[in-house]
Order: structure tokens, then sequence, then C-alpha cells
């Protein structure tokens, strides 16, 4: 009797290793399935490399890099080894990989694809026809750059903008709705030639408190930037443009994205889409979320404008 | 025999000091204006003669990867880094700073205004955050720990470098969530009227210790050490506009 006792209890112990035994190798097994990820270079461009490593420190998992070297069919062999490879996701840098990766994950929409580093990306139309494709965009979301005027002026309501429909309408159409989200109110005025800018912006002013500058080929010159810093003056008005060089030309503020924080948003992005079952298509395109801000004291003070210290502190880089 | 005596009384010290390092990680800071940081932390250095070079960092990356390369003298870490790190380092914490008399924050987890969003619902919601570590998701467990089974790990976390970006992506709805500081939440709603009013916090988390002074061991000696904590807590016009970069009051012995 106790012997039988002894052996149903050793079968118990037994039954219960081995319970757990398949407990873990199934938990090891679910893990082991994320695979590799793939990073798609478009080229050698060393605008890249920050961004690679950042996402290769984030992201945790195996990664290798592939590089189209500047041609799709640079490499003939690269799609095959890609994808021998199988990859959980492939993370794209530059319109070159962008593209080929929505191309290659076609039939293969399983794979999710993010993409960075890509200017004007919607002239591509990555997330057409797919479902796999998400990304970050290179420009700072317009809501981005209202905010931050708004936290240097928070009087400013009505903002002018002066654009070119050819480059721009598009940009223009989201830009209205961030200001209408934020309850401002954009008043653009498009031009087709460069030298109608003076024009557009005399007409403008009378409506406006404050003035964005876009980058767009038409608007964004040399001469008019320079005609423009010294009207902000004379007119005592805020201007912000997207790109460091308009504050370091003279407009009292700019916010451009922070493009050391691509490859760690990438690389969030990633891991919410590998380990918290988010899927691309309900990401779309993110704005990149790191700003950098910088501030133009010299034009403050020539404009007569008190910065708020709390604002300053936000700003990462000052022009004294 | 006296030119022997003579170059030896003037032969170079082989001990003279070189610039000590000292660096600063600080993630949660109000402060984004690293170079202005490191201006005005150059500037009380000098004041108080002290060969120490300062170095800002934005990303933990650079930070730990320049830790690598040269192990610094004194570090400026957040807490979760001096727990992780402490040991495998030699970290020894010297100083921590004071706010309004406590050596703590803490971050307020806010949603959209209007939202029904609360801290138990938020699982498989976008949350945009300063990183807060390779144990992020415990941490954030820990701090905001009201009920033990939320499962912060569910939380989709978006890193953002500062808060003032995490509090942006959430006014613009790019997030469900932002986890921020109380100091920067009031700070950065206390100057955009839309920020404050589009935003409603919704939980608190527990006491945070605030970053620490710490030196490693090894890299400098009792000496230096005690010189910089003077310095610090010596009331001089440079090292009050250091601490008010900080956004701190006074500094205090480190004392586990």
């Amino acid at each position: 009797m106790i012997r039988g006792k002894l052996t149903l209890t050793s079968l118990g112990i037994v039954l219960l290793l081995l319970a757990v035994l398949c407990c873990k190798t199934a938990q090891a097994a679910g893990e082991s399935t994320i695979g590799p990820i793939a990073i798609l270079l478009s080229d050698s461009e060393s605008a890249y490399i920050t961004p690679v490593d950042d996402f290769i420190a984030g992201v945790e998992f195996t990664t290798t890099v592939y590089n189209l070297n500047g041609s799709i069919n640079s490499d003939p062999s690269l799609k095959k080894n890609l994808f021998a490879a199988r990859p959980s996701l492939i993370f794209a840098l530059g319109a070159k990989a962008a593209f080929v990766a929505k191309l290659w994950t076609e039939e293969r929409q399983d794979i999710p694809v993010i993409f960075a580093m890509v200017l004007n990306w919607q002239r591509y139309n990555f997330l057409d026809g797919q479902k796999n494709i998400t990304g970050i965009a290179m420009e700072t979301p317009p809501g981005s750059q209202f905010l931050t005027l708004t936290t240097f002026s928070p009087e400013s309501k009505r903002i002018g903008v002066i654009y070119s429909k050819e480059h721009s309408k598009h940009f223009i159409d989201q830009a209205t709705d961030a200001a209408k989200m934020l309850g401002l109110e954009l008043i653009p005025l498009p031009i087709d030639q460069s030298q109608n800018f003076s024009w557009a912006y005399k007409q403008l002013l009378p409506t406006i408190d404050s003035f964005w500058v876009l980058n767009d080929p038409i608007v964004y010159t040399l001469n008019n930037i320079d005609w423009l810093k010294t009207r902000c003056i004379k007119d005592r008005i805020l201007c912000i443009g997207q790109t460091e060089n308009a504050a370091k030309l003279g407009l009292l503020l700019s916010v451009n994205p922070d493009y050391n924080n691509i490859g760690s948003q990438a690389a969030s992005m990633a891991k919410n889409i590998l380990l918290r079952g988010q899927k691309p298509v309900e990401i779309g395109v993110m704005g990149s979320l790191g700003t950098h801000i910088l501030v133009n004291k010299s034009t403050a003070a020539k404009i007569d404008m008190k910065i708020n210290e709390n604002a300053l502190a936000t700003a990462t880089a000052v022009i004294e | 025999m006296l030119l022997i005596s003579i170059s030896v009384f003037y032969a170079p010290s082989a001990s003279a000091e070189s610039a000590i390092e000292f660096y600063y990680f600080n993630p949660d800071s109000f402060q984004s204006n690293l170079d202005q940081l490191k201006k005005e932390v150059s500037r009380f250095l000098i004041a108080a003669e002290l060969p120490i070079s300062f170095q800002p960092f934005a990303k933990l990356r650079d930070f730990e990867r320049e830790i690598q390369k040269k192990s610094p003298g004194f570090l400026f870490i957040p807490d979760w880094y001096l727990q992780i790190h402490r040991r495998e380092l030699g970290l020894q914490p010297l100083l921590k700073p004071l706010r309004n008399g406590s050596n703590t924050y803490t971050k307020i987890l806010l949603v959209p205004e209007h939202s029904n969003l609360t801290l138990i619902n938020l699982v498989k919601k976008t949350v945009a955050m300063t990183p807060m570590g390779p144990n992020s998701e415990q941490l954030l467990a820990d701090i905001l720990l009201q009920q033990p089974l939320i499962a912060t790990d569910s939380w989709r976390v978006i890193n953002t470098p500062k808060d003032y970006d995490a509090l942006m992506a959430l006014a613009l709805r790019q997030v469900d969530a932002a986890f921020v500081t109380d100091d920067n939440w009031n700070k950065i709603g206390g100057i955009n009227p839309h920020i404050k009013k589009s935003l409603q916090p919704v939980a608190e988390s527990l006491p945070i210790t605030m970053p620490s002074l710490c030196s490693i061991s090894g890299s400098v000696s009792k000496m230096q050490q005690d010189k910089l904590v003077h310095a610090l807590r010596n009331t001089t016009r440079e090292s009050v506009q250091f601490m008010e970069m900080l956004h701190i009051d006074t500094w205090k012995t480190y004392t586990d």
C-alpha cells in the first residue's frame, strides 16, 4: 500500500515537472517566434547612422542591415537574403528603401514595415493599398509648430502663411486642421512665383498677429527670407520657420524635428507592434515627436518681445 | 649636482591635475537648453577653481557610450540609473538635491480632456514619456502601484526626449496619454493655456527620488569629491545659478 502511494506520488511529481517543462518551452518558443528585424537602407547616407544605431539599441532584438546602395538592382540577391532571414519587421530608411519595402511586402503583409527619413512621404503613397506600412514623417507636424508658437506668444491667434499650391497644398490643409484644433486661425495665401512673396505678405499683414514660413521652394528663398526678417522686425510680428536656418537667419523662432530621436521613436513603434500587438494601420504615419526649438533672442529684443523664462527653458538652443 | 637639484625642483608634477569629467543625464529636467546649462555650470566650476569639465547629455545612449569610453569622475543621474548601475559602475552618491524641502517628485498621467481614459483602461493605448531605463515597465508598475493588477506592460510606450515633447504629442492627439513630471506639467501648462486646457490629469505616481550627484569609486580622490561638494553647497552667485537651472533649492548629503 505504501509502495503504491509512493509510486503515485512520484508519478504526480514527474507529471508536474513535465507540465512545467512544457510551459517553459512553449513560452520560450513564443518569444523566439519574433524573428530578426531587417534594417533596409536606401544607400550609405551618413544621416542614417544615428537613427540606425539608436534603433538597434532600442529594440533589443537581433537586427541585420541591408543596403540598396542607391538602386533596387545593385544586388539581385538582396531581396532573397532579406526574406531568407525571416524578418519579423522591416525598418526602411530613405525613400528608395521605403518604396522597395512596400513593393516587396505586397504579398507579405504579415511583415510590418516602419519607414523613416523620407522627405515629403505623401508623394509616394506608401500607405495606399497595404495595411502593413507605418512610418515617421521627417517634418515637424504643423500642430507642433503652432503649439510652440503659442508657448512663446500665448496671445497669437491668427497665423499667416504664404505657400504654393504646387508644392504645399496638402500640407496647408493639414495645417489648417491643426490650427483649428488648437483654437487658432490659419490664414493662407497662395503664390505661384517667388517674387510675389513680398506682395502676399503685405496683403496678409493687416489680418495676422504672427507669420509662419514654409519650406516651400517657391516661398523659401534667400531673398524672401532676407526681406522677411527685416519686415518681421519693422512690423513687430512673431515669425516662425520650419528649419533651424530660419532662426539663424533672423526669424524669432524655428521648430524642426529632432533627427537624433527618430531611431528611438522607431524602436518604440517596433516594440509596440511586435510585443504589444499594435497594427501599423492603426498608427498611420506619426509625426516626429522629438523637437528642436531654436529661439533668436536678438530678434525678440528688436521687436520688444519679452520671452517668458519658462518658455525659454523649453528651447533646445538659443541665439543670443 | 646643482643643475640636477634645480631640474628636480622645477620638474613638472607627475600628478598635475587634468580636467575631471562630470557627466549629466536628466531626462525629466525642465531645462531643455543643454548648451546654456553647460555654460552656467562651466562658469560655476571656473569660479570655484575646479578642474572639472561638464558635459550634459540628452540621450541615454550617448551618455552610456561616453561612460564606457572614459570613466568620468562625477555624474548627475536619475535615481533609476543609480539603482541599476550602482554596483556595476561603483557609483558613490554624494549629494541629493532638494526642492521645497523635498528630495522627491511625482509624475502625472495625463489624457485628453473629456476622455474616459483612466489608469485602469489604458491597456493597449499609446503613452508618451521620457525613458526610464531598461526596466521601465516594472518601474512604471511600481511607481503607479495603486491597483496591483494594472498591466502597465501592455501600455504602448513611445519614448520622447523630453516632457515637453510628450505633452505636445498628447495635445495634438498623436498619442493617447502622456506621463510627465508634476513640475513640468505645472510649468508648461502655466505658459501654454491650450496645453493646460486640453489635457487632464488622471493619476499621480508614488514619490520618485530626484537625481543625485555621484562619483565613481576610484575615479576621483576624496579630496576632489570634497572640493566639489563644498563648492556646490557654498552659496555663490554661480552655484545659485546652477541650482536655478536644475530647479532646486539646495543640496543635502546623500544618505541611503
